[in-house]
């Protein structure tokens, strides 16, 4: 659960931001997706999940921009913080399945694998 | 014959054109609180066809239709609520919104139920709608606020909803705040 009304807010604001940023192209807001970057690395599970959702949803918006940037984070992470970017996956799987064909060999099957 | 029948005004004409259908509503809103949850169904998407087609000959009574709409607009039936906005919908973007305001706050409330994400025909419903209502009319504060109490991380309805709102002209300003 959220612990208080202010982590609440940021959960809110950053699933805000990943719908908007499906239906908006956010590669030129930097400041907004970075907000919602910020949350992968909070201490309260709620924000930590909305940032996975909110990221999802923005790379949906953009495909071509930012999955590199999400293989990328991928790799940087802990094998423990790992498991916050299947739920990422799994929102761009939902709405735009056929943009990850290309990183089948490119470090999604070894994800998917080391987190089943 | 509905299914041969064209978009009213489209390139082609309707092949047969119905005429007087606003004398149907008070029976298909009967209809639509029969016991027979298959005739409630048929009857709510005959008149979404029915004003989808021919939204002009509903025009003199949309208000009457949305104070209809805004009882079944709820969390009791998620398939009755998704034909009823659809119907909203199609009255709004065609005819006066005037009216309709009691529909918006009720479609803010229903956007917080959990179960909506399963439901593909009530999630374009409830998108549609949010964005015929601003595409049309300046959405109110109350809508977007109730909209923002009931997000959750299951509620995404209520998600997308400020998120289209956000989008729109009228909505971006009000947004922003938040």
């Amino acid at each position: 659960m959220a612990s208080n009304s202010d982590d609440t807010e940021k959960r809110n604001g950053i699933l805000c931001i990943g719908e908007y940023g499906r239906l908006i192209d956010l590669s030129k807001s930097k400041p907004l997706v970075d907000l919602v970057i910020k949350g992968f690395s909070s201490n309260n599970s709620e924000v930590k999940q909305a940032a996975s959702i909110a990221f999802g949803n923005i790379i949906v918006g953009n495909p071509q921009h930012f999955l590199s940037d999400l293989f990328t984070m991928i790799k940087g992470a802990a094998g423990n913080q790992q498991v916050n970017f299947v739920r990422t996956i799994l929102e761009v799987v939902k709405h735009a399945p056929k943009v990850l064909a290309a990183y089948m060999s490119k470090g999604l099957l070894d994800l998917l694998s080391s987190q089943a | 014959m509905i299914a041969y029948n064209m978009n009213e005004g489209g390139i082609f004409g309707p092949e047969v054109k119905l005429q007087n259908l606003s004398g149907f509503i008070d029976k298909i809103f009967t209809l639509s609180n029969n016991r027979n949850r298959v005739l409630q169904l048929n009857a709510m998407e005959t008149l979404e066809a029915f004003s989808r087609r021919y939204p002009s000959q509903f025009a003199a009574q949309a208000k009457q239709i949305y104070t209809q709409l805004e009882s079944i607009i709820s969390r009791d039936d998620i398939v009755k609520a998704a034909h009823a906005l659809a119907i909203a919908t199609n009255l709004i973007a065609k005819c006066d919104i005037a009216g309709s305001e009691k529909c918006w706050m009720k479609a803010a409330e229903f956007a917080g139920h959990e179960g909506i994400d399963s439901e593909q025909s009530t999630v374009i419903a409830l998108n549609e709608f949010f964005s015929t209502v601003c595409a049309k009319k300046d959405i109110g504060a109350g809508v977007i606020n109730c909209l923002k109490k009931q997000i959750s991380l299951q509620a995404r309805a209520a998600v997308r909803g400020v998120a289209i709102i956000s989008n729109s002209k009228s909505g971006a300003a009000q947004v922003a705040e938040f």
